[in-house]
């Protein structure tokens, strides 16, 4: 087991966002958390992240949890290869370009190396925001609503991507109200109301 | 300086315009230098709230008070407190402090205007934030406020006329001394040249540097 969240619940003030959800994450699985805007979706996996605190509950979890945010997050200062070397060279991570090299290849971005961030298209930039989180070798990888910025061409990409990412045995949460990417991927599905 | 006789300004005003150009130049890159240095310091410092309330107070006296009154306070002033400056040292001091004030407060405003999912995603990646001062917002800081930041530098270099009222022979209390001792305005329209070159040279400079960090961006 990758993660187990228990019990654990969001209130920001009077607004109770979600309350003693229970779930775990395994190797090569896809939790869906879907449900309408405003319900705590996005806060939950945050919450994974760590970049909120719960009000209730406990998560454990031993291992790196990746995120990739709605809107990317790329640093448009820096070039593709610069957003994957930076962060890897920070933690003094071994074969830093070796490792870059690969997930480019693997996203088909090697082209793109030395582009600036600012003249990719919103597949590419998916692409990289996730090749950028792998670069720390996470087992979880968060999506914040992957494919609402995409059209259906890069959705397919997109799709095709995490699977093979549950292929390589890391665990998924995926925040979405894409039914049709909820259908194609995901072995759990959380609704939230 | 002020003795000078006309025959003996005639032979050499080239000479004393480039002793002036000197001080002057040396003031401006050690006042630019030093102001940009110390303001990514207090930018960084700013994020802690207990130092930001301080920083505020410094940055209010800074920019609401003259700078010549600020030169003449820290050369003249700090003697009364036991403190004694050489002029050049003063001068610096005075410069540099004042003009951190306001790169500060351009570069807050830089900093600002950064979507705060930027500090997120550095949190997520396991950044310090050392590091994600230093590698991600100051940078974008510098490229979003980077014309605000060269209209200081221009007017940096201007002002760095007003050393003179601690003694120091910069180019305009040079030409000043030449307009006494020619009994001309001569001395003043060609300083006037000399600081339109500067700026022309430096207003060329920065837009460079500008092109270059808008290309780093992807413009």
């Amino acid at each position: 087991m990758l993660l187990k969240a228990e019990n654990i619940s969001k209130q920001f003030n009077d607004n109770l966002l979600f309350q003693n959800l229970s779930f775990t994450i395994n190797e090569g699985e896809v939790l869906a958390i879907e449900g309408p805007s405003g319900v705590g979706k996005s806060t939950l996996i945050r919450c994974l992240c760590g970049l909120e605190r719960l009000t209730t509950g406990k998560i454990a979890c031993d291992f790196p949890i990746g995120l990739v945010f709605q809107d990317f997050q790329l640093f448009p200062h820096l070039t593709v290869w610069q957003n994957l070397t930076l962060v890897a060279n920070f933690h003094k991570i071994p074969n830093v370009e070796q490792r870059a090299n690969e997930l480019l290849c693997y996203f088909n971005l090697i082209n793109k190396a030395q582009q600036h961030i600012n003249i990719l298209s919103g597949g590419e930039k998916q692409r990289i925001a996730i090749a950028r989180a792998l670069m720390l070798n996470p087992k979880i990888l968060c999506f914040d609503e992957p494919t609402s910025a995409l059209d259906k061409t890069a959705t397919k990409q997109v799709i095709d991507v995490i699977q093979k990412l549950q292929n390589d045995q890391l665990g998924i949460i995926v925040v979405s109200h894409d039914q049709e990417l909820i259908k194609s991927i995901t072995n759990k599905v959380i609704s939230l109301k | 300086m002020e003795h000078l006789t006309k025959s003996r300004v005639n032979g050499s005003m080239i000479n004393y315009y480039l002793e002036g150009l000197q001080t002057t130049l040396v003031l401006f890159g050690v006042s630019l230098i030093g102001s940009i240095l110390l303001s990514f310091i207090l930018l960084y410092l700013y994020q802690n709230k207990i130092i930001a309330f301080f920083l505020k107070f410094y940055i209010y006296v800074m920019r609401a008070t003259p700078l010549l009154l600020q030169i003449i306070f820290i050369f003249f002033g700090l003697p009364f407190f036991g403190i004694v400056l050489d002029r050049w040292l003063a001068a610096c001091l005075a410069f540099i402090l004042n003009y951190a004030a306001y790169f500060v407060e351009i570069l807050r405003g830089g900093v600002q205007s950064i979507d705060k999912g930027q500090k997120e995603v550095a949190s997520v990646l396991g950044l310090s934030k050392l590091f994600t001062f230093r590698m991600i917002l100051l940078p974008q800081a510098i490229i979003n406020t980077f014309t605000a930041i060269s209209n200081e530098i221009l007017t940096l270099i201007k002002d760095t006329a007003l050393i003179s009222i601690v003694g120091l022979s910069d180019l305009l209390k040079v030409s000043r001394s030449l307009v006494n001792a020619t009994a001309t305005i001569i001395p003043f329209i060609l300083v006037g040249i000399i600081y339109l070159i500067m700026n022309a040279m430096l207003t060329l400079l920065l837009s460079l540097i500008e092109k270059r960090l808008l290309a780093q961006k992807g413009i």
